[in-house]
């Protein structure tokens, strides 16, 4: 038993690595809670990962095949639906997380310097994750992913100057065909899982450096908080965690599995009641409320605009809220929950 | 603590009960799967393809593979409240100081 582990010891120097884990320790204090958000997207993403591989053996991203390849996953593949069921559920569990792990960073300001980075870099796994949605959307290629992909990527069409361009660059062309049923397909299994790699190492690598926030009142009084050691401590707790919600995702996914449509048809008209999946329903629904003209614009550029500023400003919080600490009021608090309000009453209104 | 438990079994029992009624984890009839996995050009737009298990067998059998989970995942919850309990005591003890800690590894 002593070989081995002096064989890795020598390679990987174990030793030193258990060391720095059991010296590195969480603070402990009433809003712990939320540090678990972080390890339990990581542990979505990887199911993801594993379930988009055991996916990519059956799929053909071909205009003719897609469907047939999903439909052949579904009743061919020993357990194809469970698999694809659980891909399809641990995206939306990963995207709720991420909304909630940024939230609880929006709401106690853990932004704050020398963490802007950081939280920036939060938001863009944000957008690389919506984005992930949004072309995984597509590749069942049946009546309601056209439709909806068709209307998702004509929104970059009310931005002036560039927006053309942005259109033509997502669907391949001027048109949803097959050529943009290949390109989503290359974002989805390549390009995204690239960058979402090298965005988490970096936020990963940021958190390491700065150390975990501490509550501002703590971080103002440079008062040090009791912590726990992240090994064994924390990790057994996030393990709890994690057990129960791999139990939730499969009894989800083993319960209510995703249905295919029909193969998409290109001529066919738009199916009624085309719905996005559920974390771009606020933004369907802002869109759907935009009078066509106001003065001089569009309805649809400046809801466009509006989007856009909102992402901005979500974007950059850390450097408009830069006060030093012990000037902080609660408006910004204050704007989460008014923003959480406005995104849910918006997702409400569009499945009325 | 086992208040809380029994109401924790009681909540997962409901939520079970909840989604079994709810589900389409019913078997297609296999004629009609066939006719549906063929595309036609006279389908009707609306018409979604439900996904789950093909038969009785595979029924049961995933029913059974998911009772084993949640059994798998409760027992190891148990023994991971153990391990928190006499790491959490370790930790007071001054077990994880540095020079501890190395005399541990060295053994």
């Amino acid at each position: 038993m002593k070989k081995p582990y002096e064989w890795f010891e020598e390679r990987f120097g174990i030793t030193a690595i258990m060391s720095f884990l059991t010296n590195k320790t969480i603070p402990q204090h009433k809003h712990t809670v939320w540090y678990y958000t972080g390890s339990a997207i990581l542990l979505f993403f990887v199911i993801q990962m594993i379930t988009g591989f055991m996916l990519i053996f059956y799929y053909k991203p071909t205009l003719e095949l897609a469907n047939a390849s999903v439909l052949r996953i579904m009743n061919d593949v020993p357990l194809g639906w469970v698999i694809r069921s659980v891909h399809s559920w641990s995206a939306s569990f990963m995207i709720a997380l991420v909304i909630i792990h940024l939230m609880s960073i929006w709401i106690l300001k853990s932004y704050t310097r020398p963490r802007e980075l950081t939280w920036m870099s939060g938001v863009f796994l944000l957008f690389v994750s919506l984005f992930f949605g949004f072309t995984g959307y597509l590749l069942p290629w049946d009546d309601l992913s056209l439709s909806a992909t068709k209307v998702g990527t004509d929104i970059p069409r009310s931005i002036p100057i560039i927006g053309k361009w942005a259109t033509i660059f997502l669907r391949g062309g001027e048109d949803v065909t097959g050529d943009t049923l290949t390109r989503f397909f290359g974002f989805h299994v390549c390009i995204l899982p690239v960058f979402a790699f090298l965005l988490l190492a970096f936020h990963v690598y940021l958190i390491q450096k700065h150390g975990i926030s501490e509550p501002l009142k703590q971080e103002n009084q440079k008062t040090k908080l009791k912590g726990l050691p992240f090994w064994p401590n924390f990790i057994f707790r996030e393990s709890i965690i994690w057990l129960f919600l791999i139990g939730v995702l499969l009894t989800i996914a083993i319960f209510l599995p995703p249905h295919l449509g029909h193969q998409a048809d290109l001529m066919a008209p738009a199916p009624e009641g085309i719905k996005p999946e559920w974390y771009f329903l606020f933004l369907f629904q802002l869109l759907k409320i935009f009078p066509a003209k106001i003065l001089f614009f569009t309805g649809d550029t400046l809801a466009v605009f509006f989007i856009m500023g909102l992402a901005a400003l979500f974007f950059f919080l850390p450097l408009i809220d830069n006060k030093p600490l012990e000037q902080k009021g609660k408006a910004v608090t204050v704007s989460a929950y008014v923003f959480l309000l406005f995104v849910a009453i918006m997702t409400v209104w569009s499945l009325l | 603590m086992r208040v809380k438990g029994v109401i924790l079994c009681i909540l997962f029992l409901l939520l079970c009960s909840f989604l079994i009624s709810s589900s389409n984890i019913t078997m297609p009839d296999p004629q009609t799967a066939k006719m549906e996995s063929i595309p036609s050009q006279e389908s009707e737009t609306d018409i979604i393809i439900s996904s789950g298990p093909k038969d009785i067998k595979e029924k049961t059998g995933i029913l059974f593979f998911l009772g084993w989970v949640w059994l798998s995942i409760f027992v190891l919850i148990y023994f991971l409240r153990q391990k928190i309990k006499e790491t959490d005591r370790l930790y007071q003890s001054g077990y994880y100081s540095d020079g501890k800690d190395k005399i541990c590894l060295e053994e």
